[in-house]
Parts: structure tokens; sequence; C-alpha cells
């Protein structure tokens, strides 16, 4: 993983970002392809400050953000996920009155080719849409084991859940790329087993790039094969999960200078 | 129930104790099947019943009939901005306003009056659009603040309008009717067939892909971008939706009090719309249409009190968002739900069937 060829879907050029005098994220050069990437670090890092970046709610002060070899520097939040890019939130962010399945529905918004009016008046091609979604939704929801509780209302099911059915809402819009921000933080083993099992099976197929956030470093070597580590806004280690939780550098950044110097 | 209309705040730790058990769908299937049944005939009849009523009610009960169900519209419109997108726009009574005179300017000129209700609804629209473009940048309070000052802007248009408005001293709406039938017959049938259609309307949208969409502008904050969907764009057709309802339910009032003159148009009609939503429930589809029938029978039999009446308004508005979060709708189903309500009936309350939302 070391030497990066070919096109990156995911590419971050030189990046800075402050906010004030703030420096957050400070010359990061990292490129992202297709499978599972982890991105962890101590807290305050600049972790989901990338994410941020890639979906669009903040804006480098320096450098660029490219997807698919384009600038996504300036768009929009919504213009950037119909491009493909689903994202999760390290607290839940599911509408509570309505189901689950309403809620997963919400993330096929871009495969929706007719407007409301359309559907107002019943036409054919708007109601198939539709139809073709909610299939496509439930199939995803029986995937991560919650098939049997898609008619539930979002706010009847525990933190962990709920972070489940926001990764099945990321998927329904068949990301080419996704981004999980502590997906398994608040999970307990069951549900890490039903999230990792669904990602697994899914993903397995195709040509997505996912990029977890996660503390949990045991999910992050069953999951990643590459893991990058960002400390103080800087990469400071890029490679196999092995490899990287090896480095002393790494070790030094989580556990302390003391304790890397005693090994 | 009560997070009907809540934000969607990380989950409690009582949500987890109440979460779904195994079995439980199973439990729900047959009452749900026998209560799809009736809900296909309680609209049926009450059509019925509303069509049949002028036959049998003096022109009294058919004018508040008529009021009830002018409301009623309005009272949905401005549902749809407040309850579903979750926006505090105050410009809803001046927007009637609106399709009132300009129904009234219309049908002066000669158009006829059926015509003039699309086309106030379209210029209210716009007016609406222009009213929410604030709503790009502000929410809540500001929003409230904004949108009330474009409405009081609005009235004062009304007063300064010389005579093609009438002034302050108002302006005599040309009386519309269908031969056989008197003027306020003809408007009656009208009005239920439009109160039929803009709630089926409402039905077919709301409870469909926009009406969620709308809730997720509503709940999930700068989130809702990353699901692809543009807020800005919802938001303002939740007011432009809003302001063509409002002013077509405002062509109809002006054509029941057959006079308008600005004053109709303001925090006295104002607060009333928003007692209707809150009370009869907000971010609900049929909330806005019992809302309206309880705020104007209320009205209707405080009529003497003269003062109190207002503080009555405010009373009810206090007791809707303090205790019945979900108004007048949720509490139907709080009742039907109750435990000792379930014993009374031996109806079991199974999770599956609380989630149903009610429409």
């Amino acid at each position: 993983m070391s030497t990066p060829t070919g096109p990156r879907l995911l590419e971050f050029d030189d990046v800075r970002m402050a906010f004030g005098g703030n420096i957050v994220l400070d010359e990061l050069t990292l490129g992202i392809g297709p499978g599972f990437t982890g991105l962890i670090g101590p807290n305050g890092a600049g972790k989901t400050t990338c994410l941020n970046l890639v979906s669009g709610y903040v804006r480098p002060t320096a450098g660029d953000v490219r997807f698919g070899g384009d600038s996504i520097v300036g768009s929009a939040p919504p213009v950037i996920a119909v491009r493909g890019i689903s994202r999760t939130f390290q607290t839940p962010r599911l509408v509570g009155g309505l189901s689950v399945l309403e809620n997963v529905l919400l993330g096929g918004h871009r495969h929706h080719r007719r407007g409301h009016l359309a559907e107002l008046f019943g036409l054919g091609s708007a109601r198939r849409d539709e139809a073709d979604l909610r299939e496509r939704a439930h199939a995803l929801l029986e995937r991560f084991a919650l098939g049997d509780r898609a008619d539930n209302l979002a706010s009847s099911f525990p933190i962990g859940s709920q972070k489940i059915i926001e990764v099945v809402r990321g998927l329904l819009n068949d990301p080419t790329l996704l981004l999980l921000d502590e997906p398994a933080a608040g999970l307990g083993a069951e549900d890490v087993e039903a999230l990792v099992g669904g990602l697994d099976g899914y993903l397995s197929s195709g040509t997505t790039a996912v990029v977890i956030i996660e503390h949990d470093l045991t999910l992050i070597s069953r999951l990643c094969p590459r893991v990058a580590v960002l400390h103080f806004g800087r990469i400071i280690a890029d490679g196999s999960p092995a490899a990287v939780l090896d480095d002393p550098v790494v070790v030094e950044a989580y556990l302390g200078a003391g304790f890397a110097a005693d090994r | 129930m009560s997070n009907e209309v809540t934000t969607p705040a990380p989950a409690p730790a009582q949500v987890v104790a109440a979460g779904p058990g195994p079995g439980d769908g199973a439990v729900a299937a047959p009452p749900r099947r026998r209560a799809r049944w009736w809900k296909a005939a309680v609209p049926v009849v009450a059509v019925a019943l509303l069509l049949a009523l002028p036959f049998g009610v003096n022109n009294y009960i058919v004018f508040v009939a008529s009021l009830i169900l002018i409301y009623a519209i309005a009272a949905l419109g401005f549902d749809i901005l407040v309850g579903w997108s979750g926006q505090i726009g105050l410009a809803h009574a001046a927007l009637f306003g609106v399709g009132a005179y300009c129904s009234a300017i219309l049908a002066t000129a000669g158009v006829p009056f059926l015509l003039t209700l699309p086309l106030v609804g379209i210029v209210a629209g716009l007016v609406a659009l222009l009213i929410g473009f604030p709503a790009i940048r502000l929410s809540g309070f500001f929003l409230a603040i904004a949108t009330l000052a474009f409405g009081l802007v609005i009235v004062e248009v009304f007063i300064a309008g010389g005579s093609l408005t009438g002034g302050g001293s108002g302006l005599a709406v040309p009386r519309w009717s269908v031969p056989p039938l008197t003027a306020s017959a003809s408007l009656y049938f009208l009005v239920v067939v439009l109160v039929v259609v803009v709630h089926v309307g409402a039905w077919r949208a709301l409870r469909g892909r926009f009406g969620r969409t709308l809730q997720a502008v509503r709940d999930l904050g700068p989130a809702v971008g990353s699901l692809g969907i543009p807020a800005v764009r919802y938001k303002l057709v939740a007011f432009v939706v809003s302001g063509f309802v409002a002013a077509v339910a405002g062509a109809l009032y002006g054509q029941l009090q057959s006079f308008i003159f600005p004053s109709m148009f303001d925090m006295n009609l104002l607060v009333p719309m928003l007692v209707m939503v809150f009370l009869g429930g907000a971010g609900t589809l049929w909330g806005p249409a019992v809302g309206a029938t309880v705020t104007v029978v209320l009205v209707e039999l405080l009529q003497d009190l003269g003062a109190v009446q207002s503080l009555a308004y405010g009373v009810a508005l206090m007791i809707a968002i303090g205790v019945l979060r979900g108004g007048l709708v949720s509490l139907v189903r709080e009742l039907r739900d109750a435990r000792w309500l379930g014993r009374l009936t031996g109806r079991r309350t199974p999770v599956s069937d609380i989630t149903r939302r009610a429409a």
C-alpha cells in the first residue's frame, strides 16, 4: 500500500485546514482507492474534519480535495452526495418520526428520476422508481439483520442500531465512496457483527471505497487492509494494520513517548 | 409517540428499554387489516355528509361550515410550512389576504371567479417565494420575525392600495353563483370539493417521498445535505405551496364574507391560524382540519365573551403546545393506546402498531 499506483478515487492534495488560528490539518496528502481504508488517530487529530471536507461541510484553507479526478472543493453537500459520496455521523442523524424503511429511503434521493408532481399524479415511472427503491432498501435491511423491523419507528431503536440504519441509508445512494464516522462506537458485539457482515458482503462485489474512522482497532484490523494514522493534522503512518500499529511513531502518538521508549 | 414532531435526538436510555421485542410484527397483523377497511369508509361517509349538509340546516350553519372548511384548507397549507417543513413563517394570514384581494380585484375586472383561484394561487406562491428567501439563511425565531414583517408590509399594501384595494375602508367582492343555487350554496359546494381536492393531494404528497423529505429537512439540519437532498429548495417549495393554498382559501373567504378590509388579515387572523395548526396537530394531515373545526366552533360558542375570547385562544395554544405536543389528533392515539382503555376494550397495543404514524 505504500506505493499508490493508478487513479485514486479520493485524493487529499496538500490540504491545510485552519479554524481561526487553530490548524487542524496541515500538508495532508492522502490517496484512497477502492476497498476499506481505516483512518485512525487520537482524539482531535482531525479525522472528522477530513470527512467534513469531503462531504462539503467545510472548505479547506489551502490545497485541493479531488473525487474521481475532479476537485470537489466549494461544492455544496447535496451536490457532492449526488456524485456518489455517502457518509454517516458520529451521533446518528435519523428522522425519529419516520420508520426505519422511510429513513433508509431518504438515502436514495438521487435515484428518483421524476419530480414530486409526477408522484402526485401517480405517473407510472415515478411509482416504479419508488417501488424499486423500496425493494432495494428492504434487501439492504435484510443484509444488516434489520429486515423484520423495517416498519418500526427509528426513534424506538437504541443508538447502536440507529448507526447501522444510517449506514444502510448511505448505501441506498449506491455510493462510490462511503465515509463512516465511528460506526462501531456504542455498538454491542452482536451489532458489530451485523455491521461488519453487511458491509463486507455488500462491498466484496464492487469498486466502492470505504473510509472508516474508528477507535476500535480490532475492528479496523479485521476490515481494513490499509490504515492511515492522523496525528495533529498530519499523516504519520500509512500501511497495513499490523505494520502501522507496530510503528513506534504511532505507538508514541497513541500512548505517549514514555511507553514507546520502554518497548 | 410524543416523538412525532420532535427532532431525532440521540435515543435516550428509556427508548432502549422500550425497544421492540421479538414477535411483535406477527401480533399486529390482524387488527391492522380491519383498520384499513373503516379507514377507507370514513372519508367517503364524511364527504357524503358534508354534501348533504345544506339540505338539512339553516343558512347560519352553512356559513359556519363554509368558514370551517375554508380555514381547514388554509390551515393545511400553513401546516405544510410550519409543521411539515418546520419553518415558522408568519405571513400566512397576509397571503390569505392576497388571495382574497387579488380574486376580488380580478373578478371586478371581469375575470371569472373560478379562474381567479389558480391565478391568485400563483401570485401568492410567488410572493411566498419572496417571503421565503430569508429562510435560506434564517430559521426559528429570526425567520419568524422576518416573515412576520413581510406579512405586516402586505397588510399595509392593502391599506395603501387606493382605489384598487379600497384602502382602509375595504372592497366589495362580486358574488359568484351557479344559477339554480344561491351564492352561499354554490360557494359551499365549491369549498367542499376543494377541501377534498386539497386533502387528497396533501395525503398523496405527504405520506410519500415529498412528506418524508420535508420531515428530513425539518429534523436533520445540515446533515440532510449529505443525503443529496437540497434543503433550501425544499424549504422554498414549502413556502410556495403554503402560499398557493393560503391564497386559494383566501379567495373563497372573500366570497364568503362578500366584503373584505385590511385588518381582516392581520394578527387577528394569524393567531387563530396558529391555534388551528398546533391545536389540531402540527405535522399531521388531519390536524389542521380538526383544529379549524374546534377553533371556529369555540369562537361561535364564545362570541358573547368579547375580550375573553382572545384569552381563550392563548390558553388553547398553550395547552396544545405544552400538554399535547402532537395536538388533538394525537389525543385519539394516546387514548387508543392508553393502557387503561386497552384493558377496558381488551385491545392490545403492539409495538409495531404504535410505530405507525397517524396521518
